[in-house]
């Protein structure tokens, strides 16, 4: 339903609501009519046929009341009086008897006016005296003559034998070679039966009246026919078919179902097919004194004619007046959904960014409300987006210019950059270049060191080579002289004994000394990792430095822990620890004529917290932080290069993975303290 | 939704206006339920509540269920004119079914004409009667007595003797018997008249040994019946011809006593037409195997659907217009296709003579061709002269 227009919802709901119900209610009261229509149509049917039996009724008792005023006639008494006595065989060859009988006759022709075929008197015995129209029934006896079974005969006998007058139905009566029916009346005088008057009727009287339907209907019929056994007759001509004799049987198997019913008493009106398979409304009812069974009918078609007119004009009402709400329905949706359409329209417009938008303010008061107010916001929505846009520029603008400051910044700052990468790569390169320098110096230094350390017991060993080739030479003086006495000998062997010793000693100390050194100088150009005992390290490294640590009235301690074992670079140990001894030495024990450096070591964890520490002359708190920067030193110009503790720093970073800090107090003594872990 | 509320309130007002007419409809019942009467007239009544009873199973009359108002007439002619007077008035019924002798008859005539009603009566009587207000569903005279006579005199023999209840039917109808008698010349042998009720027959079997005839014409009514077919068997080899011994009163006299003797009716429960199957079908149905049905019985059920006929073609069951719709309505009953004469207000019905056999039903031996022609007055004579001549029998009622 959310998919709908809303021409297209209107139009539902307006059919659900409001033509559904009319429809319905329309077809529910046309049915009703419909129903009372056909109603009013079987009553008015049912009423002309009750009103056509009356008249059939009222016809046959004015026939059996002319036949009673016949019996009472004076003529008649008359015939049955004077004519009776002259009555004998062939009567009309009897010029008496024709005589009289032309007297009397008049009164009779009168009487046949009221519509009479032929009228009879008829004597006790069964003679038929009298007829007007002599035909061959005339002069013959009714009870046992040739025409004994007509209708006649039934008639008289009634009259005869029950004092009754009564009426016999229409049958074929052989002497009038047509269908006829008769009425008879006793003649009875002082309760004796003289005669019987007899009244012959032919169709055509009784037709004129059974068949006279008037009204507007085309199809009215009246049908009426009677029953015998097992067969039936029509007794007046039939609308719809020439073919039917009147009064001719046929078989009751062929017989139309209202006839039927009406030949059975059955009264009633329903809607039947007749005979002519057509349905029909048929009134049924039953004539006892002629014992028919009669039939009035209509076509329910024709019937029904004005009903059907009005079911077409009806129905074209209907569907004009769908058609008229249908296209309401689509204008009045349209109309709505016409200003909602623009204002969709508009909206899009606007996200397209087409601000400068009105929508017509024309419709009903909703509508046009929402159009005004749609209006007034697409024009606050322009105004905000005009002085956003404006915002936008100016930011744009000074944007624009501090991107080009910014991009200038960068540009010199770029230069700058590119700069100082030059200048540093320079510093890099002569910052290299100078530790190389310094290590070549302080190599340079250890190398004099060792040097003047190798000297001291090569010189004492060449010195004692001279005494011993001078004790050698004065024992061979001795002996060429023969002055050399045991004990002399003695002497001399024990002066070359200890010569000797003294030359091994110290050339053993010389090798001490290459060894130490060498390992230093292996060590310290040893890029290799290794496993080794920190204490046999530092005792190594304070032998080698010692030629130049015993210059200094410091007494080094090593207090490295003995299970310390690191496995890292020994030559970067040898190196950051040289720098610091030596640095203390310099530095920190100037113009002290005492002092204890002692170097300790422990391990925990697996880091490695190594202390050398002074008490020296401290360092100033503010020289702290600049310690271990490069080219720094207080002794520039007198030989500092400035890269020791930068060179430590260095290395306790970047070789050793570690940290190195300096603790100080002026007068007190110095402590550097690195940690690192054992292997890096 | 508003609109479907408003057809459904709609569609409940318009099928509520039918209902108001719903109301049902009161008919009277009015018979000797004690007294005399009683043993032929509650078969009467029961004939009566059969048809209301399937009337009222097929929808009612116009739609409207009967509701019958049963009254007592306890065999006095004042009792039933008081309540017929209470029906009419208190309980303001539309009609009446009722009344078997001519003098109950009689009684309530005036009723229904003073107060515009309607009755209904099934009992074949003498005719010599007719009222717009009253519908007469049994024989007259000339329907049942002279038809059968004929057929009497002529299959029986023609000696006859007469004998009845002494009251005005009887009389009325040997009047007409007599007529026709004349008319062929034959004098009856006797004719004798017993107070109604009387089992005393002395005097009649001493007439009827002495006399031979070969036809007894017997208008005895009521238990009269039962002593003088005692008396009668052994006495005479005379067959009777009766006109008020029907299926029940075979039953009670017996079968052996009435075994070989004729009844007149219109109806006989041996009947074989569909309509009478069906319709001694229902009856047995509803009151069991072993009832009988008679003549009165089926008139006054015919009477019933006739009036409901009536009050459906006049659309109302007002009395005045039931009234004038009266006329030729037509009815396809047990006995025939019966129509209520325009003139009269009687029944056209066929006349059947019916012999006893072994089990107490009729045998038909003779039947009309067709419908007969009800004349209460008949034509051989006018009304004035009749009524001459029933003044002059000096009928008591």
């Amino acid at each position: 339903m959310n998919k709908l227009s809303l021409s297209a919802r209107l139009f539902v709901w307006i059919f659900l609501c409001a033509l559904i119900p009319v429809v319905l209610l329309t077809v529910f009261y046309f049915n009703a009519f419909k129903t009372e229509f056909l109603q009013q149509q079987k009553l008015h049917l049912a009423y002309q046929a009750d009103k056509k039996v009356k008249e059939v009724e009222s016809y046959i008792d004015e026939r059996i009341n002319d036949a009673l005023m016949l019996s009472r006639a004076q003529e008649t008494d008359d015939i049955l009086g004077l004519l009776q006595p002259l009555y004998e065989k062939n009567p009309d060859q009897n010029p008496k008897y024709l005589l009289q009988e032309k007297q009397l006759r008049p009164f009779f022709s009168r009487f046949q006016q009221r519509g009479y075929y032929d009228i009879f008197i008829i004597s006790a015995e069964g003679e038929i005296i009298f007829s007007l129209e002599h035909e061959a029934d005339f002069a013959t006896n009714i009870f046992y003559g040739e025409h004994a079974d007509s209708g006649l005969n039934q008639v008289v006998v009634r009259a005869k034998n029950f004092l009754q007058a009564s009426v016999s139905p229409f049958e074929y009566y052989i002497p009038s070679f047509e269908a006829a029916a008769f009425i008879a009346a006793p003649v009875v005088r002082d309760g004796h039966l003289l005669g019987v008057v007899a009244l012959q009727i032919n169709t055509n009287i009784i037709q004129r009246m059974t068949l006279d339907v008037s009204g507007s209907m085309q199809s009215q019929e009246v049908v009426v026919a009677s029953l015998g056994d097992d067969v039936y007759s029509f007794q007046a001509e039939v609308k719809y078919d020439d073919r039917i004799i009147i009064g001719k049987d046929l078989p009751l198997s062929g017989v139309p179902k209202p006839l039927y019913k009406a030949m059975n008493g059955e009264r009633g009106i329903s809607i039947e097919q007749d005979y002519r398979n057509v349905e029909v409304i048929a009134a049924t009812r039953y004539i006892p004194s002629m014992h028919w069974g009669l039939v009035m009918k209509e076509d329910l078609a024709e019937a029904m004619a004005v009903f059907d007119n009005l079911l077409w004009v009806v129905v074209a009402i209907v569907l004009l007046v769908v058609i008229v709400v249908m296209i309401m329905a689509v204008w009045l949706g349209r109309s709505v959904a016409r200003p909602l359409n623009l204002m969709t329209q508009a909206t899009q417009a606007m996200s397209q960014g087409d601000m400068d938008l009105k929508v017509d303010v024309h419709g009903f008061r909703e509508l046009s409300q929402l159009a005004v107010c749609f209006n007034e916001m697409a024009a606050s929505l322009k105004h905000a987006q005009d002085a956003l846009n404006q915002q936008v520029d100016a930011r744009t603008h000074e944007l624009k210019m501090e991107i080009l400051l910014r991009k200038n910044n960068e540009a010199a700052l770029a230069e700058s950059y590119k700069d100082l990468n030059y200048t540093t790569h320079n510093l890099q390169v002569a910052q290299d270049q100078l530790i190389e320098s310094e290590k070549m110096a302080s190599l340079g230094s250890l190398v004099a060191g060792i040097a003047h350390e190798i000297n001291t017991p090569l010189g004492i060993a060449v010195t004692s080579t001279s005494l011993f080739k001078d004790s050698l030479a004065g024992m061979h003086k001795s002996h060429r002289d023969n002055t050399l006495t045991v004990n002399l000998f003695k002497e001399g062997l024990e002066d070359l004994g200890n010569i000797l010793a003294l030359i091994e000693s110290n050339l053993s100390r010389t090798v001490n000394l290459v060894k130490n050194f060498k390992q230093v100088a292996v060590d310290q150009t040893n890029i290799h990792k290794s496993k080794f005992y920190l204490y046999d390290l530092v005792e190594s490294l304070l032998s080698s430095l010692n030629p130049e640590t015993r210059k200094y009235p410091v007494e080094i301690q090593n207090q490295v822990a003995k299970e310390v074992v690191m496995d890292s670079y020994s030559g970067d140990f040898y190196q950051l620890l040289t720098n610091l001894i030596l640095n203390a030495m310099i530095h920190g024990f100037e113009g002290k004529s005492i002092g204890v450096l002692i170097i300790k070591a422990t391990m925990l964890d697996h880091e490695l917290t190594l202390s050398v520490k002074d008490n020296g002359n401290g360092i100033a708190s503010e020289c702290i932080p600049q310690l271990f920067e490069p080219f720094y030193t207080t002794k520039r110009g007198k030989g500092g290069s400035g890269l020791g503790l930068s060179i430590v720093h260095n290395i306790v970073k970047q070789k050793l993975h570690g940290h190195i800090r300096a603790e100080s107090q002026v007068g007190v003594g110095t402590e550097f303290i690195i940690t690192c872990p054992d292997s890096c | 939704m508003l609109s479907k509320k408003i057809i459904v309130v709609l569609l409940v007002l318009i099928s509520g206006c039918g209902l108001e007419k719903k109301a049902p409809i009161k008919v009277g019942v009015l018979h000797s339920l004690t007294g005399t009467m009683a043993f032929s007239e509650r078969s009467v009544v029961d004939a009566v509540m059969l048809a209301i009873e399937q009337i009222n199973l097929n929808g009612g009359v116009l739609g409207r269920k009967l509701v019958p108002v049963v009254a007592d007439g306890a065999s006095s002619h004042e009792q039933f004119s008081r309540e017929a007077t209470r029906l009419i008035v208190d309980e303001r019924v539309a009609v009446i079914f009722g009344c078997w002798t001519s003098s109950s008859r009689k009684a309530v005539k005036p009723v229904v004409e003073n107060h515009h009603n309607l009755l209904f009566y099934p009992v074949q009587y003498e005719g010599l009667e007719q009222s717009p207000n009253i519908v007469y569903t049994g024989a007259t005279a000339n329907q049942q007595i002279i038809p059968s006579l004929h057929w009497a005199l002529q299959n029986i023999g023609t000696q006859v003797y007469l004998l009845g209840s002494d009251y005005v039917y009887p009389r009325s109808a040997n009047l007409i018997i007599k007529d026709l008698l004349l008319n062929r010349q034959i004098k009856p042998l006797g004719e004798r008249y017993v107070p109604l009720g009387s089992s005393d027959f002395n005097a009649a079997i001493e007439d009827i040994k002495r006399l031979k005839p070969s036809l007894i014409i017997n208008t005895l009514n009521g238990d009269s019946n039962l002593a003088f077919f005692k008396r009668l068997k052994g006495s005479s080899s005379a067959k009777v011809l009766s006109y008020s011994i029907g299926e029940p009163e075979v039953q009670t006299i017996g079968a052996e006593l009435m075994h070989g003797h004729y009844s007149a009716w219109n109806y006989f429960q041996s009947l074989p037409s569909e309509q009478n199957l069906k319709f001694v079908g229902d009856f047995k149905q509803k009151f069991g195997q072993q009832r009988v049905i008679n003549d009165p019985m089926e008139a006054a059920y015919v009477g019933v659907y006739l009036w409901a006929q009536a009050v459906e073609t006049a659309a109302t069951p007002l009395a005045k217009r039931v009234q004038s719709v009266l006329a030729y309505q037509s009815y396809n009953a047990p006995n025939g296709v019966v129509s209520i004469d325009g003139v009269t207000q009687h029944l056209w019905k066929k006349l059947r003579i019916g012999q006893v056999i072994e089990n107490g039903q009729f045998k038909i031996v003779w039947q009309s061709d067709r419908a007969v022609r009800p004349s209460p007055y008949p034509r051989y004579y006018d009304k004035q002269q009749w009524r001459a001549r029933i003044n002059s029998i000096g009928s008591p009622l």
